[in-house]
């Protein structure tokens, strides 16, 4: 339970409260540097965002409730796989395009979560991958990420 | 209005327009369908695809996928007591009784007719409400503008969620990404850091998308649920008809519908609230009320028809003073402001072919329900329920990727996208409301443009924000929404003191 569970929901409440403070109180010191029209509504977002979080830190001081200690993720292991495949699959993109990302990530993400089917997943995930570039690319004309695959395609076209 | 109406016609029944209507009614009724997405996340997943197409091709996607959508969450509900939305879960109560009595198939038309009856009452309801609201809005000038946009994020943070604090943190947080960009008045670069792609700010449909699509498919991936419906479940045979019976549920269809779109007007209200207040309101009146929960097909009437009126209804204040009625209202109103038109009166003076379109389109998606979420099409979109939701979670990314990338074509919006997409599966979790998120970020240059104008016209004089009696008024509601539920606390407080002494 303790490996899967990760911290506790409580525990994220204080980090995420505490990165509100964070974020509120680099908007108030950035603002400084912008003119007092354009400082001033920014400003008093923060000081709202901060006196926000304030409280909601305070809550969960005050209040020790049974829900706080609950695990905060349902499945960490997975919750980071995922995490790790959507970022790897962005970075994909940038380098190779869009077409062989896409099929790596529907077919790999099921399969690492346990999903091992892949008579199901990979004819899946070329439909699904047909269809985006029947729908986008030829009926709507709309731009793709450049890709190695695209390359052979237009040279088939 | 009957003129704007007359020419809106022929662009709404215009071959193109009506394959667009049709499209999204069969997105909907997927993504409904789909415990773990939401008609929020759907519409959110749209946006990005229809950027950049004629402006009633990808509104009348939308108003299929809302009125659709809201049904489709029956179907699981009814089948496998999984609720697809928050407003079924009141369907399921008497639904899935009546599956386990082997009557699925009825349960589904009693749901899926009671939807179009909801739906057609409430699109009646925004065609006739919201020009005349309009009017009213017209009276309106910086300071009264300022008002409304505060009164708007008040009712949006006060109301959707259970916690005021997290609600006003949420708004602070969509108004703080929307002063990032060039300040139109001072030509001052606000947070940008040198970075050319945040000169104009954030591409509002790559923050919706982040915010609405991505949390769902890190819930998916942490659930793994490996099966899909199962197939028995499926099956239909012939059984009775709801339109034979039709007297017997008017009277449920009418008070369902009327609760629904009374719900639906009141911003920040809608959703499942209208389901089961029209639940229980079917309930208090019967005459025999023990029977609902055992598998009475009023209930599931009542619910389904209140759940269908609360969705173009929570349009009327959206469109004519850009208050969204709902969550999902409140991504509409980004969609709209994706192809360039404001809410508001000035969106009925200068575009009321595509308003009046649109109010048109979603009376039009209502129809259409009867036909792709007949009985047929329910059989045929069941078979989707049957994919794993660990398998559909990757594929969500593919069109949320591809889509998100059509809009600038840029690489920066799809890290921009992942970084929203994690921050709002915290902010989820945590039960942050997101539509004041998306709200702070419509409203917020509009509130600050509007607060410094008045400012500038008065020579910096703040009375100036009161001088009105609209003002007086707008300032007052914002101040009750917001002290309302401080109220409520400690009210309940109170009652349980001696309660428990």
């Amino acid at each position: 339970m303790a490996v899967t569970a990760g911290p506790s929901r409580r525990t994220v409440e204080f980090v995420f409260a505490a990165a509100l403070i964070a974020v509120a109180g680099a908007v108030f010191v950035l603002s400084a540097d912008y003119p007092a029209e354009s400082a001033a509504f920014p400003r008093v977002l923060a000081v709202l965002l901060a006196l926000c979080a304030v409280l909601v830190a305070a809550r969960q001081l005050r209040h020790r409730d049974e829900a706080g200690a609950q695990p905060f993720f349902l499945h960490l292991p997975r919750f980071l796989i995922t995490l790790v495949a959507l970022v790897a699959y962005v970075v994909a993109i940038d380098v190779t395009g869009y077409l062989l990302p896409s099929f790596a990530l529907a077919v790999a993400l099921p399969f690492v979560l346990g999903y091992r089917r892949l008579a199901l997943t990979v004819p899946l995930a070329v439909g699904t991958l047909v269809l985006i570039v029947l729908v986008f690319n030829v009926a709507l004309e709309r731009p793709m990420p450049p890709d190695v695959l695209m390359h052979l395609w237009e040279s088939v076209r | 209005m009957i003129d704007a109406i007359i020419h809106a016609l022929p662009h709404v029944f215009a071959p193109a327009n009506l394959l667009a209507i049709t499209i999204g009614s069969v997105a909907g009724l997927v993504v409904g369908a789909l415990p773990g997405l939401t008609v929020t996340t759907g519409i959110a997943i749209l946006i990005p695809l229809t950027f950049g197409l004629d402006p009633l091709f990808a509104l009348g996607m939308m108003a299929g996928m809302y009125n659709a959508g809201s049904y489709g969450g029956a179907i699981p509900a009814i089948l496998m007591r999984v609720p697809g939305t928050p407003a079924s879960v009141a369907t399921i109560l008497d639904g899935y009784e009546m599956t386990k009595r082997g009557e699925a198939a009825y349960a589904l038309q009693v749901a899926v007719v009671s939807g179009v009856i909801g739906s057609v009452l409430s699109a009646i309801a925004l065609i006739l409400f919201a020009p005349p609201l309009v009017k009213v809005s017209l009276l309106f000038g910086p300071a009264e503008y300022f008002w409304l946009a505060m009164l708007g994020l008040a009712t949006i943070s006060a109301l959707l969620g259970d916690d005021l604090v997290k609600g006003i943190a949420a708004s602070a947080i969509g108004l703080l990404i929307g002063t990032v960009g060039q300040d139109l008045t001072s030509g001052t670069e606000r947070f940008t850091f040198g970075s050319l792609e945040l000169m104009d700010g954030f591409s509002i449909v790559v923050l919706l998308t982040g915010l609405f699509a991505l949390p769902p498919v890190f819930q998916m991936a942490e659930e793994a649920i490996k099966e899909g419906m199962s197939a028995s479940l499926l099956r239909f045979k012939k059984q009775r008809s709801v339109m034979r019976e039709w007297r017997y549920f008017l009277p449920v269809w009418l008070r369902s519908s009327a609760i629904g779109i009374f719900i639906g007007v009141m911003p920040g209200a809608a959703g499942s609230m209208s389901s089961f207040l029209a639940y229980n309101e079917a309930k208090r009146v019967a005459h025999s009320p023990e029977t609902f929960g055992q598998g009475n097909p009023e209930g599931v009437a009542a619910s389904e028809a209140g759940n269908g009126a609360d969705n173009a209804a929570a349009l009327i204040p959206a469109l004519s003073l850009g208050i969204p009625g709902s969550g999902v209202a409140a991504v509409i109103l980004g969609g709209l402001l994706v192809h360039g038109l404001r809410p508001g009166p000035q969106l009925f003076r200068d575009h009321p072919d595509i308003v009046y379109g649109f109010m048109l389109q979603m009376l039009l998606s209502a129809f259409l329900l009867f036909a792709v979420g007949g009985l047929a099409a329910t059989r045929i979109f069941g078979q989707v329920l049957r994919l794993p939701r660990i398998v559909l979670a990757p594929l969500i990314v593919l069109f949320v990727a591809i889509g998100v990338y059509a809009v600038n074509n840029a690489m920066f919006d799809l890290y921009v996208l992942m970084g929203v997409g994690v921050v709002a599966y915290v902010l989820e979790k945590l039960d942050y409301p997101q539509a004041p998120v998306v709200l702070g970020l419509i409203l917020g240059p509009m509130a600050e443009s509007q607060l410094r104008l008045s400012l500038t016209i008065s020579q910096g004089d703040p009375s100036a924000l009161v001088a009105s009696w609209v003002s007086i008024i707008l300032a007052l509601l914002t101040a009750i929404v917001l002290v309302t539920p401080l109220y409520r606390s400690w009210r309940e407080k109170r009652q349980r003191k001696p309660a428990a002494a």
